[in-house]
């Protein structure tokens, strides 16, 4: 029996010993209905908030977007640039007027074989499973770029409040505003002119048991960069396309490790690197 | 509820075909129809995939509750099915993640689903692939799922598909030849 014929077989029984389980259609509708009346509420208290912050920061001095990408609807232009935090990124669409979310560029296609670099973290497209009503919270109200998933999770890049404003964009997951997932670090290390990477440390574990804690790479490079890898121990680990520069990179290693971040232009070639000495403890 | 009601397809399917397909076969009429149609296309891979048929069962309901407020927009979706799994394939991956930080505090009171399998050794091998692995795997290998419609249920490139699904077998192979 092949492998695909023994899998085929397994995953049969596993199937029909399921639990038939039942959904409940009044309880969806019921809860889908929630769903349309909070986000009703969710946009006039948004934009009751946003008002009153705008005006208490800046006056009545409305921040504007460039006439051109003002007289942009969805779906009509795509392309253009938006400015988050000081730095210019290129847009693919935009998406949502409301708070404004924009599909952030997509690398270009790496014409080399990947599978060399390890696992793929996509950091890719996602709008339709995405729920931009639930976007109409006060720390929600954008401009966004849209990153699409981290670690499979749905995000919006945007502009956000952690530390001073020039240096951070958060990465805000779908449907919650209590605070962001993490941030993407801009001003940590220069590769070369615009480029801010940073590498930062979530989870747990580590310690004396030596148990893989969940690190990141994140930042910004140049759009001519078609993927970014981590290799630790010189052993290759995860890459991702970045979306209009952007990426967001985890992956597991214990303190003490020798991690490499390495950049690769679409044909293949290895631009520059980052190599930090070790994963701190 | 009806199982299997007429989501799974053939390998290989030309992709216009099967995409005019899903909008003759899919297109529902209400909400509610589509609803007792697809609850069980999504939650039977779903349950598969996370290992979990109580949070499978949960977040299909709370992605068919989305669905119902995005009626209008998923009921025109080339694969309001498709959407469905995403959505709740990512709320329940969410869950997991913090269900992971709550069990650095507290104990988790729910058991794992072990059900009677003709394979200790390859179900031990399949749950120690990672969800998105898994996903292809059931997806493609269980419920027939073209690379193109796996691709658009997960919303990654078809290419991730293939590497993820190349993984994933060449794992199980590895670890089953270390068992023989």
């Amino acid at each position: 029996m092949t492998i695909d014929e023994r899998l085929r077989t397994e995953l049969q029984m596993e199937d029909s010993a399921l639990p038939d389980l039942v959904g409940s259609l009044d309880g969806t509708l019921r809860r889908g209905r929630r769903l349309r009346r909070r986000s009703i509420a969710n946009v006039a208290l948004g934009s009751v908030i946003v008002a009153v912050a705008v005006i208490g920061i800046v006056g009545y001095s409305l921040p504007r977007l460039p006439d051109t990408q003002v007289h942009t609807m969805a779906g009509e232009a795509p392309g253009g640039n938006v400015e988050l935090v000081g730095v210019n990124f290129s847009y693919s669409n935009r998406l949502h007027d409301s708070p404004e979310v924009f599909a952030g560029t997509a690398a270009p296609e790496p014409l080399f074989d990947t599978s060399i670099l390890g696992t793929e973290i996509p950091l890719v497209e996602d709008f339709e499973a995405v729920d931009l009503d639930d976007l109409n919270g006060p720390t929600a109200t954008g401009p966004m770029l849209y990153g699409g998933s981290v670690a499979e999770t749905p995000v919006f890049v945007f502009q956000g409040a952690m530390g001073p404003l020039e240096e951070f964009l958060d990465l805000l997951e779908d449907g919650h505003h209590d605070g962001s997932l993490c941030f993407v670090g801009l001003k940590a290390h220069c590769l070369r002119p615009g480029e801010r990477i940073s590498i930062g440390m979530g989870g747990t574990g580590g310690g004396p048991d030596r148990v893989p804690r969940e690190w990141s790479f994140d930042g910004l490079v140049g759009e001519d960069v078609a993927v970014v890898s981590v290799t630790v121990n010189d052993v290759a680990s995860v890459w991702q396309r970045p979306v209009s520069g952007l990426f967001s990179l985890p992956f597991a290693g214990v303190p003490g490790d020798s991690v490499a971040l390495v950049l690769y232009t679409a044909d293949g070639q290895p631009s520059v690197g980052y190599q930090p000495t070790k994963l701190p403890e | 509820m009806e199982r299997g009601s007429g989501l799974k397809r053939p390998l290989g399917m030309d992709r216009t075909s099967t995409r005019a397909g899903w909008v003759v076969e899919l297109q529902p009429q209400s909400f509610e129809e589509f609803y007792r149609r697809s609850w069980s296309d999504v939650y039977r891979p779903l349950a598969l995939t996370l290992r979990d048929p109580d949070l499978a069962c949960e977040s299909t309901d709370e992605a068919m509750a989305r669905a119902f407020k995005h009626w209008r927009s998923v009921r025109a979706a080339s694969n309001p099915t498709g959407w469905v799994y995403r959505v709740a394939l990512n709320w329940a991956i969410d869950c997991k993640r913090k269900l992971r930080k709550e069990i650095l505090r507290t104990p988790p009171e729910r058991g794992v689903w072990m059900p009677q399998v003709v394979d200790v050794d390859l179900f031990e091998h399949l749950s120690s692939l990672s969800v998105s692995q898994r996903a292809v795997v059931v997806l493609r290998v269980l419920h027939d799922w073209s690379e193109a419609d796996t691709a658009e249920a997960l919303g990654v490139p078809v290419g991730t598909v293939k590497s993820r699904l190349n993984r994933a077998l060449s794992a199980l192979a590895r670890r089953m030849s270390d068992d023989d």
